[in-house]
């Protein structure tokens, strides 16, 4: 039999209060999570598969002002992450390029030079391919 | 998903018959601690014997199902017949049960309504991410899709930069190994890994303070409870897998110190699972140094220098093949150490208290506000009581824990000071995971304050 003494039963159930509320504050935090995108982003890209290498370098265009971006990151990231096990380099130079919506400089992108676009979902994504 | 679960249970339950027929026992064991350990310690070895598989040619597919199947079934059947033959009885691993108390049912009863919650979360996240947080996509799931999707090129992976292509593997190989028994890339797959960490964690969390006292389950409740931990469940990343083989292997530890005699099994599955945390995250490489040191030095103190050795053979094999992994396969430094400092530099930071200073005014804040909100100064609390526990004379067995958790967290440190990243950034991307990865065993040893350890009282 395990008894507990002194001011251990109050200490405990004070315990237990504190990570009850922890555990309601945690669930409450999940419930007001918003939806991560990932699935969409990922479907977006795989739209470009049939048209795509099964593998090697694939050029992604960096938008042409805030690349760095948290949002312009994250877009490169899940086009890899769809795309695996291709490679996708953020440069030009490959034969197929990704340029996603809003990328491109409007008016011409001299980055384009020498590329022609093969295809444009109706998500605004393109792809872009060099020919020899 | 039932022929994923197939080959979860493959490595677990081999590893379980192996531990009875090898009647590997630890002083403090219980069938609880049995089963997480049979769980860690599979899923660690079938994730090593897949990378031995893929870069040995049987890349992942149906062969590698069936390649792995014969494996795992082969070493289950050899220790099933092994056992068999030896008479033993898993009856007699544990302590005959007791009656419960009315204050077992409330505190048990307690825990399960804290653990639903924190279930109930982990769900809903789930819905909300199925694809797990930032790091997971980019770096572990992302592996994981090479092997899967690959084939013989699964070494493209080498090639992305930000998923930190020499970081260890064993949470990637574990979850492509799933993808290939269910044939299919489902997300539920390292959802459910992920989840079994956790519960893995809490069940060692609670065996390890043994089950039969309140402050066990306390203990569980405090750990899950944060919402730190359960964020970090959802997230499918290696910092919750690495949490579990720091807890486990200290744990080791801590039965090693408590007796003077059946110290070889804490100290080769210590060595076993200190080596599985080194190829689940650079971390682990830390914790290797620090545990490896504390039984080096508890050797000389003894003047027991076999203890070394169960140490060192239990670890040998898969240190070899992380050494292996980082030197030959994937030689790529991490992120934070791409670059090296000069030698000035690292003398200017390591010198300078403005560097010291600017480190501590980051971390403060992080340190207090851990755990989520409503829980601010939870971690401060309970790492100064596993401080106080350890200092005690009944604590002595926590010394080592203690002492191992303190140089990890010096480790950390030295990294925030000398790596080339922009510290303010790297401090506070890193911060929340690196203390979950300490945060069971800190718990585990803050519950053991004014009370003997377990192992001690069973030893009597």
């Amino acid at each position: 039999m395990v008894r507990l003494r002194g001011i251990q039963p109050l200490l405990a159930g004070a315990l237990f209060a504190l990570c009850f509320l922890w555990a309601v504050t945690e669930l409450r935090t999940a419930l007001n999570r918003p939806h991560d995108p990932m699935a969409e982003q990922e479907a977006e890209f795989n739209a470009f598969i049939p048209d795509l290498p099964a593998r090697g370098e694939i050029g992604y265009l960096e938008p042409y002002e805030n690349g760095g971006s948290e949002a312009a990151v994250r877009l490169h990231y899940a086009a890899q992450y769809a795309l695996t096990p291709r490679i996708i380099v953020a440069h030009v130079g490959p034969e197929f390029l990704i340029v996603t919506r809003g990328s491109a400089r409007p008016g011409g992108d001299p980055r384009l030079d020498g590329y022609q676009r093969v295809l444009t979902l109706q998500n605004g994504h393109s792809l872009y391919r060099r020919f020899p | 998903m039932i022929r994923a679960l197939a080959g979860l249970l493959l490595p677990w339950i081999a590893t379980w018959l192996g531990f009875r027929a090898t009647r590997l026992r630890i002083p403090g064991d219980s069938r609880v601690m049995t089963v997480v350990l049979a769980f860690t310690v599979g899923i660690g070895l079938s994730s090593v014997s897949t990378l031995l598989f893929v870069t040995h040619g049987v890349t992942i597919g149906h062969g590698f199902v069936l390649a792995d199947a014969v494996l795992w079934s082969a070493v289950g059947a050899v220790a099933w017949w092994h056992g068999a033959r030896g008479g033993w009885d898993p009856a007699s691993q544990s302590r005959p049960a007791r009656p419960l108390s009315t204050t077992d049912w409330l505190v048990r009863a307690a825990f399960a309504v804290i653990a639903a919650i924190a279930v109930s979360a982990l769900v809903v996240e789930y819905l909300r991410s199925p694809d797990g947080q930032w790091d997971a996509w980019a770096i572990w799931n992302q592996k994981a899709r090479f092997l899967f999707r690959g084939g013989d090129d699964w070494r493209a992976m080498l090639e992305v930069p930000w998923s930190n292509p020499g970081h260890p593997m064993l949470v990637s190989t574990a979850v492509a190994r799933l993808w290939a028994y269910a044939g299919a890339e489902l997300t539920l797959v390292p959802t459910i890994l992920a989840a079994l960490f956790g519960a893995a964690i809490v069940a060692g969390v609670i065996a390890a303070l043994d089950i039969d006292r309140p402050r066990a389950w306390l203990a569980g409740a405090i750990v899950v409870a944060p919402g730190t931990f359960i964020h970090q469940v959802a997230a499918q990343t290696a910092d919750l897998p690495i949490a579990l083989f720091v807890l486990l292997t200290l744990m080791m530890l801590r039965d090693a110190a408590a007796h003077t005699r059946r110290r070889a099994a804490p100290l080769l599955l210590g060595g076993v699972l200190v080596s599985l945390s080194a190829w689940t995250k650079n971390e682990g490489l830390v914790l290797f140094a620090a545990t490896t040191l504390l039984v080096a030095w508890e050797a000389f103190r003894r003047r027991e220098i076999h203890r070394v050795a169960w140490w060192v053979l239990g670890a040998a094999p898969v240190i070899l093949v992380v050494v292996w992994y980082k030197t030959l396969v994937a030689p790529v430094a991490p992120e934070y150490m791409s670059e090296s400092l000069p030698l000035s530099q690292l003398a200017g930071r390591i010198f300078t208290p403005q560097w010291h200073a600017l480190i501590g005014r980051l971390i403060g804040p992080f340190w207090f506000a851990w755990g989520g909100r409503f829980a601010t100064g939870v971690l401060p609390v309970v790492m100064a009581t596993a401080v106080a526990a350890s200092c005690s004379r009944a604590g002595r067995p926590l010394r080592g824990v203690v002492a191992a958790l303190g140089l990890m967290l010096l480790g950390y440190y030295a990294v925030w000071l000398l790596s080339p990243l922009d510290t303010t950034w790297l401090v506070s991307t890193t911060f929340d995971r690196l203390m979950i990865q300490l945060w069971p065993a800190f718990v585990v040893a803050a519950l053991s304050i004014g009370s003997a350890a377990p192992v001690e009282r069973q030893a009597g």
